[in-house]
């Protein structure tokens, strides 16, 4: 690196020169490093972390719901890549905790006695189910931790228009729920407003009963490695077959509603694994770059010395090389071993945060290797022009005394003189201010770069908690507006209506809601109440599918707001609106058409009545979608539907009927959800 | 900013100063005796320096200076040789040829027998290396090393090129310190450039210069920013090292200098105008400005 012991000891000097020059520039390598290690590392520990944990529980590739179940199982079991397809039944009924509150509740169909061969769970304490126990559940981590669910507790359950009492067996964790979403339209429900409870076959399928859900209505599916390679086909072979059974609604391991909402999280490192450290590094690299070409050329004499004397260019090339290898060097070393452990505690807080079981913490070489070569380059593509600059002093600058180098800088404000006379009237000592870096017009600039990017460091920080702030803000105040939801039970028995009276719902949009709204507009505090529906659907256009909810809101709702970059806009008279990412998702344009499908968890059984949520509540649950944030909101009219669906319910294609309830519903479930505090 | 056109002696420039360059030529030639007289070392080469029809030209077109131009002059092995003339006459410019720190314009420099037309970069870089030591006007010590370690820097790149690596820390060391006993600075070896008067610098420097036992010694304007007795003993110190046998030419606008020389070559415009020969050169206690 550098020849000969006593050039090595001006290079030490030289270095030593100024001490927390160096070491504000060796940290800011540091940081870029460690920020890229632990940023990185993380990434990989939680996405092996998750890949490990979803092959240990047998994590379902593709979720099928409705139709013939047990033929499309016996199906999928047997297409090739397929390890092990299993029935169950699911069913969202309303349950009660202990402590008296409700919410919504979802009940998951197990064989008891022994893990099922598919979404397997993890027991976190007290007994998996048994056959000598039909009333036995057990409770999903995060509403045992929010309700504080032991071995031993009792829950209530919904059914047949009376609650029944079922026993906390244990509580586990879940793949499917690793984060607790209900689906993919509410990745953040409100702790404590959605919970899961695995129960016995027998059990589930008789709470599903009563929630209009007749047998087995899901199929899962858990790919082997081969035909995890080829997921793509797979998913679409699948998703045809349940198609040929009657089931409208496939959801692939990535639109997994946890899985989709972690995936995006943790994404979100992999992409901070090179914003700031490219940053920081970069900063480090200007730092490099202005110090070293101050160097230069005040060594400029002493360079033609060592020219004169027969020091080889290379020699001195290597001498100025070095201080960018060594600051990168230097700040690698510690940067690796701080990313090192940071990658470790960010990954054992985020898992823990999370409720993740087995969090995976390793020492990758390829993090330390990648995170060493970042550093070394960018000190040595920042001392590579100085480095070059220096190699090219000729040796007769030796000759020259202590004359200032470069190239005047005259030229610049000779021009900025003659341009602007009035420039000419400056003081002279302003003049001699402005000579200084117009002297050296690069370095000037380069100085100004690493202000530049200091500020840029600052204000991307900044700008990110501001622009979460912000978007909080905007979806929580500005788009949805409601203070709380009430959600009603669907398809509850009539007579067991307790506040709302009678209200039948036999025809399409005749709902018993008015008779609750007018209940809650007279509570006191209340300024407004307003009806609203949500149905999950599967939406269709051009062979392409998505799975979502379809929200009915009154035409002048002043809960929701639509916005667009044109200012708000109101709901359509006729057809649907659709949201720019599910716009871009079907690829539609105004006035295209599309099918639209119901589908829930508990999947609709063709022929069958459904009666759908009925939230008496001022709600829209799929805002994310559903808001036009492109400035042409989308105007389409479902294919198969003369009426269009902005507040009520119609005849879905499928000739499955799915409006209101028509018995009179009952409020259950006052879950109370400030919007800014819903969010684990 | 190489030029390639070394050795053309027919240069439209040299051509037009024959007259002149004949008549250095002459005085030359008695010159030569007269070092061989002071020096006097049989087998080396009795010519140190031999410049014929030199020319040296920066830049192009109606910006470009003629440096020098058509310059003859030859130097004796052992000789101290003082290069006069006022501040922009080309003094340093043909140090620098001389030097190999650039390459002429026109016509042939020769160093030792040796030609130093048509040397590239690398070959210019070797040659600075192993045949000749600098003094600087304004020093070039480095700062941030001591007197021993400025004076060891150029020795251990010599023994590093030279393929002596093998010689040694311990002879290099040694030898670094008897360049420094030999300017008289055997007592400030571990003192820092800015521990050190302006003489005494200047001093180490030369140190330095010798440290790697050079065939010439080239020294611009070795006095120039010095007082007159420090300079004085830098002149002492040169001629000294002259005494010893050693080829020095020393650029200097001081006349007084001059005194010191077995010739004196004046110099104005980029062009040799007088070379005078001093059979008896005087001691540089005697001289005085
Ligand atoms: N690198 C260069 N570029 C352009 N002109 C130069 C350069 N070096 C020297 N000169 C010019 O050549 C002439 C002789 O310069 P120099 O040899 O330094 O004179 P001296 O050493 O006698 O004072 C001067 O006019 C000077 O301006
Ligand atoms: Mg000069």
């Amino acid at each position: 690196m550098v020849t000969g012991g006593v050039l090595a000891a001006k290079f030490r000097r030289d270095l030593r020169h100024r001490p927390a020059q160096l070491v504000a520039v060796v940290a800011l390598v540091m940081l870029g490093v460690a920020l890229f290690g632990a940023s990185y590392d993380a990434y990989k520990n939680l996405d092996g972390g998750y890949r490990a944990l979803f092959d240990r529980y047998r994590f379902a590739d593709i979720t099928l719901a409705g139709g013939d179940a047990e033929a499309i199982a016996r199906e999928a079991a047997r297409t090739g890549g397929v390890a092990a397809a299993a029935t169950r039944t699911v069913a969202d009924v309303p349950l009660r905790m202990p402590d008296g509150a409700t919410m919504v509740g979802r009940v998951v169909g197990m064989p008891a006695g022994t893990q099922p061969a598919v979404d397997r769970v993890k027991l976190r304490d007290g007994a998996y189910l048994d056959a000598s126990a039909p009333d036995g559940v057990l409770a999903e981590k995060h509403i045992a931790d929010h309700a504080h669910l032991r071995p031993g507790s009792k829950v209530q359950v919904w059914r047949d228009g009376a609650w029944h009492g079922v026993a906390v067996r244990g509580t586990a964790t879940s793949p499917e729920y690793l984060w607790p979403a209900r689906d993919r339209q509410e990745p953040l429900p409100a702790p404590g407003s959605f919970g899961v409870l695995f129960a016995p076959e027998p059990l589930a399928r008789r709470i599903a009963a009563s929630a209009s859900v007749q047998g087995p209505n899901q199929v899962v599916v858990h790919y082997t490695r081969d035909g995890r390679e080829d997921a793509a086909r797979l998913d679409a072979a699948l998703t045809a077959t349940a198609r040929r059974y009657g089931a409208p609604d496939a959801v692939t391991r990535a639109d997994q509603p946890s899985n989709a909402a972690l995936g995006e999280d943790i994404k979100g490192f992999s992409e901070l694994a090179y914003l700031f450290p490219a940053l920081f590094l970069m900063a480090a690299g200007v730092a490099i770059y202005v110090v070293l070409t101050r160097r230069v050329a005040r060594d400029r004499s002493l360079i033609g010395m060592l020219r004169a004397n027969g020091f080889p260019r290379r020699t001195v090339l290597a001498h100025y090389l070095a201080t960018g290898v060594v600051v990168g060097l230097a700040g690698a070393a510690p940067g690796v071993l701080l990313g090192l452990a940071l990658a470790g505690t960010v990954t054992r807080a985020y898992t823990g945060a999370i409720g993740i079981p087995d969090a995976q913490v390793s020492v990758r070489a390829g993090t330390v290797l990648t995170g060493v070569a970042f550093a070394l380059a960018a000190g040595v593509l920042a001392a590579l022009a100085p480095a070059v600059a220096a190699a090219r002093v000729p040796p007769a600058e030796a000759m020259r005394g202590a004359v200032p180098s470069g190239r005047g800088g005259r030229g610049v404000l000779a021009r900025v003189e003659r341009l602007l006379p009035v420039t000419r009237r400056l003081p002279a000592g302003a003049w001699l201010v402005l000579r200084g870096p117009a002297r050296q017009p690069r370095r000037t600039s380069y100085t100004a770069l690493g202000v530049v990017l200091a500020l840029v460091l600052i204000l991307v920080s900044w700008g990110m908690l501001d622009t979460s702030k912000a978007t909080v803000a905007r979806q929580f105040d500005r788009i949805q507006r409601q203070d709380a939801e009430l959600t009603l039970a669907p398809g509850t028995g009539s007579g067991s209506v307790p506040r709302s009276g009678s209200g039948s719902g036999s025809g399409s949009g005749s709902v018993p809601v008015p008779s609750v709204l007018a209940d809650l507009a007279r509570q006191p505090g209340v300024s407004a109440a307003e009806p609203s529906a949500n149905v999950p659907v599967s939406l269709e256009a051009g062979g392409r599918a998505y799975s979502t909810a379809l929200v009915g809101l009154r035409r002048d709702t002043s809960m929701h707001r639509f916005l667009t970059s044109a200012g708000a806009r109101p709901l359509p008279a006729r057809g649907l609106l659709l949201g720019s990412a599910m716009r871009d998702r079907l690829g539609l344009k105004a006035g295209d058409r599309l099918t639209v499908r119901p589908s829930t968890p508990a999947g609709p059984r063709a022929g069958r009545r459904r009666g759908s949520r009925w939230p008496g509540s001022w709600t829209s649950r799929s805002a994310r979608s559903r808001t036009p944030r492109s400035g042409r909101p989308r105007r389409s009219r479902p294919a198969s539907a003369r009426r269009p669906c902005s507040c009520g319910s119609r005849t879905a294609p499928t000739g499955t009927r799915w409006n209101g309830p028509s018995r009179p519903v009952r409020a259950w479930s006052p879950t109370p959800t400030r919007g800014r505090s819903s969010g684990p | 900013m190489r030029r390639h056109d070394h050795g053309s002696s027919a240069s439209p420039a040299s051509e037009a100063k024959t007259g002149n360059a004949a008549r250095v030529d002459a005085e030359t030639d008695g010159s030569e005796r007269a070092g061989a007289e002071t020096g006097g070392r049989g087998e080396r080469e009795e010519t140190a320096v031999r410049l014929r029809g030199v020319g040296k030209s920066y830049g192009k077109g109606h910006t470009a200076v003629e440096a020098l131009r058509g310059v003859d002059l030859t130097i004796g092995t052992g000789e101290l040789v003082v290069l006069l003339g006022p501040s922009g006459s080309g003094k340093t410019t043909l140090l620098n040829l001389i030097g190999g720190i650039e390459p002429a314009s026109a016509g042939t420099v020769e160093v030792a027998g040796r030609s130093l037309a048509g040397l590239d970069e690398d070959a210019r870089t070797a040659y600075r290396r192993d045949a000749v030591g600098f003094v600087f006007q304004f020093f070039n010590l480095v700062p941030t090393l001591t007197a021993m370690e400025n004076v060891r820097l150029v020795a251990e790149l010599v023994d590093g090129e030279r393929g002596g690596r093998r010689a040694g820390r311990g002879r290099r060391r040694e030898r670094a310190r008897e360049a420094l006993e030999s300017v008289g600075l055997a007592g400030r070896a571990d003192h820092f450039p800015a521990q050190l008067s302006g003489g005494e610098q200047q001093r180490v420097a030369i140190a330095r210069a010798i440290a790697k036992d050079p065939e010439l010694l080239l020294c611009d304007e070795p006095t120039g920013a010095l007082d007159l007795e420090t300079g004085l003993g830098v002149l002492r110190v040169l001629q000294d090292l002259n005494r010893r046998g050693r080829t020095v030419l020393v650029v200097t606008h001081n006349a007084a200098i001059a005194a010191i020389a077995h010739r004196v070559v004046r110099m104005r415009s980029g062009e040799v105008v007088d070379v005078a020969t001093r059979a008896v050169p005087a001691d540089a206690g005697e001289v005085a400005w």
